[in-house]
């Protein structure tokens, strides 16, 4: 097992129920190389660069930055991720956490018209700097939390791993190597597809009347390129069922690895081709919209259109239907798909674990 | 107080601070982006010191005492958060309602000035701030249950460290608004007026000396002290209690118990809060500053010429029930809280008073109406959110010798009325009406001030929220003058879907076009109607403020349409039956 699948197995223990952990190491240029946990490679590298870039100057080894903001690269204000800066690179690693205030616990509020309904954004502050913790940031990220205990611990996880994973971090050539690597096997995937321009569309099905925005995909190879283009669907509605531009791009990197023999889930991966999810649209959310259920139904109807895509341009492996084999069962853990606010099993859950915990707000 | 003071610098002292906090308030006027900060002046500036450990209030601009008085709460927060963490160049800020804040948006940032280690004067301001993010767009969600849901919490937080922005902080927090440029400019108002403020204190110490300065802090102190302790010497001793209660709290819970026992004893005031109602579902419960600062905002009222500082609260002892109402604990819902229980707990507490200075007493309290709308603006391309303060501008009461005045009672006395037209400017609506009605003001010997009736038409979609309070429980008379007239709303007055709305609504639409009203009451009225001179009914009727019937119905005072004259023979028949 290599260190980030660790990595992964330990983040896996911090809540019990499921908390889709992941993790991603960049070189000393901010490109994430390697990646394990959930299928977010290319929403991690988004989180990554914009920490790196907002920080700019003031980022150096042994600071720790937070962010959950779906305008910079998380799928919702439920997704934390935790950015270190170490000597020759970065390790970020992120969990889903149980509560970030907003309407409802966890997150889920169909009845929020904004993101801001939904949680508060944290799009890159830093809870240590040069190793020191900033307590001042802490207590404002657990503030605005229901279960701050429950934060507090998802946080420290987050902070141990990637210290962990400092060693891991790869030296600059290697950092170029493995991307160079990623990037030529996600060319060479492609080209086991047939040229011409394919079309495909997928509706969002929330089982709620009159929430239903569609997806449309369009994909074309030629001369040894490929272009997939989203920009062709419904504009954000009102609802949380936006996907990210982030998020779209892990869908559809995850989709293509599930089809395409090689081609790596990764940032390194998509960057073989070009990948349009248009602007304002419902597979691009602006900074505004609400979110929080697209990591369910939304990612289902991008994989869908991705993978009749692939069927018709040809591609070797069969679809094996994302939904149906984890995707339904990892969500209905989380969401009452019947009225889109958080599973009771789910409330209970976080409920008792919360009891359990030593108060320290 | 001692005699060795230098009575000269510690006056030029004193009085220098009061300007300091003026500039304060220039600075953020003139320089604030939003409306509410430049039309409407919700914002209070104060200057605090803190000598030897002790944390008081020195001075304050002409301010929203529910502002500055919690301000104090959030000084005495801020330094138990950094302790000796704090350095020159530094600027801090809190929020929390439960760290010393009162509700969400309430913003206060506070600039140490650091002479010496043991000398440092805090410049400060505090202002409501458009949006602080949650579901409800300006934070008053008639939905909360808890406080997690009315918007972005802020513990003490240096925003400013050694002169260098916190960038990071900053942008935490712009994250947390619909409205980023606006609370950014806002924000970096109230920073700036500090930076002026530190740079005043600085001069006044450059020229009278670090030791001279704490000596006029220790004059200021003792002379409000010394001041309040010989009035209160003369008022009876024993205890008067109020129960007054709140409509309801947007939760289905109504008539709230308020009740205060005001124990006068010697020079010293006690104000007891027990028997009040434990804390409620509804968004309406108030956190230990907000109350606080309610409660002096009181006792201030009938203590006009005493200068308000920590000195004044000296002879004051609070005693608030933990996880009541008025001590509400985390993670109660506070968001309406300045304006309901705050102006319960003014009106009880004034009622208290009542019992022992009558000639003292009126409506210190604010209205209780309130509405937010918001959308897109089809001419800017926008979204917007406004709370329609033109919709609740009067609560003025009368008081001993007057009728009560046009605008805001004391608790929101800094407080202007907006400009209409720049309303209409910046907003999507137009205003058809804001007047005042007839046979709506408080009858007592001097009469409140009317109701203001304000209809609008808006020219785009948007959403409406109203919660309103006031309607049953309106602002009390004193000394046998009535309640004053109650608020409400009417959305989509004259269509199909009228909907008239007296506790709240939320989140409903109103279309281009549409037409939106309010009823605001005045304050109550001050002592017996029937005792009213016959001749300011006679204004009133030539104002148009009271109708003939109104005169004889309400005042006992019978006019003579035809003469415009008081009928001297049927005024004494009518008083007389």
């Amino acid at each position: 097992m290599s260190a980030l699948e660790e990595a992964t197995a330990t983040l896996s223990d911090v809540y019990p129920w499921p908390a889709e952990p992941a993790v991603g190491i960049a070189g000393s240029d901010g490109r994430v190389v390697r990646v394990a946990g959930a299928e977010q490679g290319p929403s991690l590298q988004a989180t990554v660069t914009y920490v790196r870039e907002f920080l700019g100057g003031e980022w150096a080894a042994g600071d720790v930055a937070i962010s959950n903001d779906p305008a910079v690269g998380c799928a919702d204000v439920t997704q934390l991720t935790v950015v270190r800066a170490v000597e020759g690179g970065v390790v970020a690693a992120r969990l889903r956490i149980p509560d970030i205030g907003g309407y409802r616990l966890g997150g889920l509020a169909p009845e929020s018209h904004d993101v801001w309904g939904e949680g508060a954004r944290f799009p890159a502050l830093r809870v240590s700097v040069g190793g020191v913790p900033v307590e001042q940031a802490r207590t404002m990220f657990v503030l605005n939390s229901r279960v701050p205990d429950l934060l507090r611990r998802g946080l420290e996880a987050l902070e141990a791993t990637t210290a962990e994973l400092a060693a891991a971090v790869p030296t600059a050539e290697a950092a170029a190597a493995a991307w160079a690597q990623d990037h030529d096997c996600g060319v060479a995937a492609l080209q086991l597809l047939r040229p011409g321009s394919y079309e495909a569309s997928a509706p969002i099905d929330t089982g709620q009347a009159g929430a239903a925005a569609v997806v449309r995909g369009r994909l074309a190879i030629a001369d040894g390129a490929a272009e997939l283009d989203l920009s062709g669907s419904d504009p954000e509605i009102d609802a949380p069922v936006n996907s990210t531009a982030s998020h779209t791009a892990d869908c559809c990197a995850a989709e293509l690895a599930a089809r395409l023999p090689g081609f790596p889930a990764t940032a390194a991966g998509l960057s073989a081709l070009t990948l349009d999810a248009g602007m304002g649209r419902v597979t691009s959310a602006g900074p505004r919209a609400t979110t929080a259920l697209a990591t369910g139904y939304t990612a289902r109807a991008i994989r869908v259109v991705v993978s009749e895509l692939m069927d018709a341009a040809g591609a070797p492996r069969q679809d094996t239907d994302w939904w149906e084999r984890s995707g339904a069962e990892a969500f209905a853990s989380r969401v009452d798909t019947a009225s889109n606010v958080l599973s009771a099993e789910r409330t209970r859950a976080i409920a008792d674990f919360a009891d359990t915990q030593e108060l320290t707000a | 107080m001692s005699s060795h003071y230098d009575m000269f610098t510690t006056e030029i002292v004193r009085n220098s601070l009061d300007i300091v906090c003026q500039e304060l308030s220039a600075t953020v006027e003139n320089t604030a982006l939003s409306p509410v900060f430049t039309l409407t002046h919700d914002y209070s500036c104060g200057v605090f010191s803190a000598i030897g450990g002790e944390v008081a209030l020195l001075a304050r601009d002409m301010a929203v005492p529910v502002h500055i008085f919690a301000s104090l709460e959030s000084v005495k927060t801020m330094f138990a958060a950094f302790g000796d963490d704090i350095h020159p160049g530094d600027v801090f800020l809190v929020t929390d309602p439960y760290m010393g804040g009162t509700h969400c948006p309430d913003w206060t940032v506070i600039k140490p000035v650091i002479l010496d280690d043991d000398t440092i004067f805090l410049p400060c301001v505090r202002g409501h701030v458009v949006d602080v993010g949650g579901p409800h767009p300006g934070n008053y969600n008639v939905d909360a249950r808890e406080i997690w849901q009315e918007g972005f919490r802020i513990p003490p937080v240096r925003i400013v460290a050694r002169g260098e922005v916190v960038r990071e902080v900053w942008e935490t927090m712009l994250a947390n608004t619909r409205m980023p440029d606006d609370v950014r400019g806002d924000l970096l108002a109230m920073v700036g007026a500090c930076r002026v403020g530190e740079r005043r204190i600085r001069e006044l110490a450059d020229k009278y000396g670090i030791a001279a300065l704490r000596e006029s802090v220790s004059y200021i102190l003792n002379y409000s002290e010394t001041r309040l302790r010989a009035l209160v010497r003369d008022w009876p001793d024993g205890t008067y209690e109020h129960t007054e209660y709140v409509d309801h709290d947007f939760a289905g819970n109504r008539d709230i118990p308020v009740k205060v026992s005001l124990t006068v004893a010697g020079d010293a005031l006690s104000v007891s809060f027990d028997g009040t109602s434990d804390a409620v579902p509804g968004f309406i419960n108030s956190p230990r500053g907000n109350t606080l600062s309610q409660v002096f905002t009181a006792l201030t009222a009938v203590c006009p010429d005493i200068p308000v500082t920590s000195g004044f609260f000296a002879p004051v002892t609070v005693t608030l029930p933990e996880g009541s109402l008025v001590d509400a604990q985390s993670p109660s819902p506070v968001g309406n809280c300045t304006l309901s229980p705050g102006t319960t707990i003014i009106d009880a507490t004034m009622k208290a008073l009542e019992q022992v200075v009558p000639d003292l007493v009126g409506t210190a309290a604010c209205d209780m109406n309130g509405a937010d709308c918001f959308g897109l603006n089809s001419r800017t391309g926008r979204f917007w959110v406004d709370s329609d303060m033109a919709a609740s501008v009067m609560s003025a009461g009368g008081a001993y010798g007057v009728d009560g005045w046009g605008a805001w009672a004391a608790t929101f006395c800094a407080l202007k009325m907006p400009s209409l037209e720049m309303a209409e400017v910046q907003f999507p609506f137009v205003t058809l009406l804001q007047e005042y009605a007839c046979d709506t003001a408080a009858p007592g010997r001097w009469r409140g001030a009317p109701a203001v009736h304000y209809r609008r038409r808006n020219t785009d979609s948007m959403l409406c929220t109203v919660w309103n309070s006031g309607y049953r429980n309106s602002l009390v008379g004193y000394a046998g003058g009535a309640r004053g007239a109650g608020n409400y709303w009417v959305l989509r007055e004259g269509a199909h879907d009228e909907l008239t709305v007296v506790d709240l609504c939320n989140g409903e639409r109103l279309e281009p076009n549409s037409m939106l009203f309010s009823q605001s009451g005045g304050g109550g009225g001050w002592g017996g109607a029937l005792d009213r001179d016959p001749h300011a009914v006679l204004d009133d009727w030539l104002d148009g403020l009271v109708s003939i019937e109104g005169a004889r119905r309400d005042y006992g005072v019978v006019i003579d349409a035809s003469t415009s004259t008081v009928d001297p023979t049927a005024t004494a028949a009518a008083r007389a039956g």
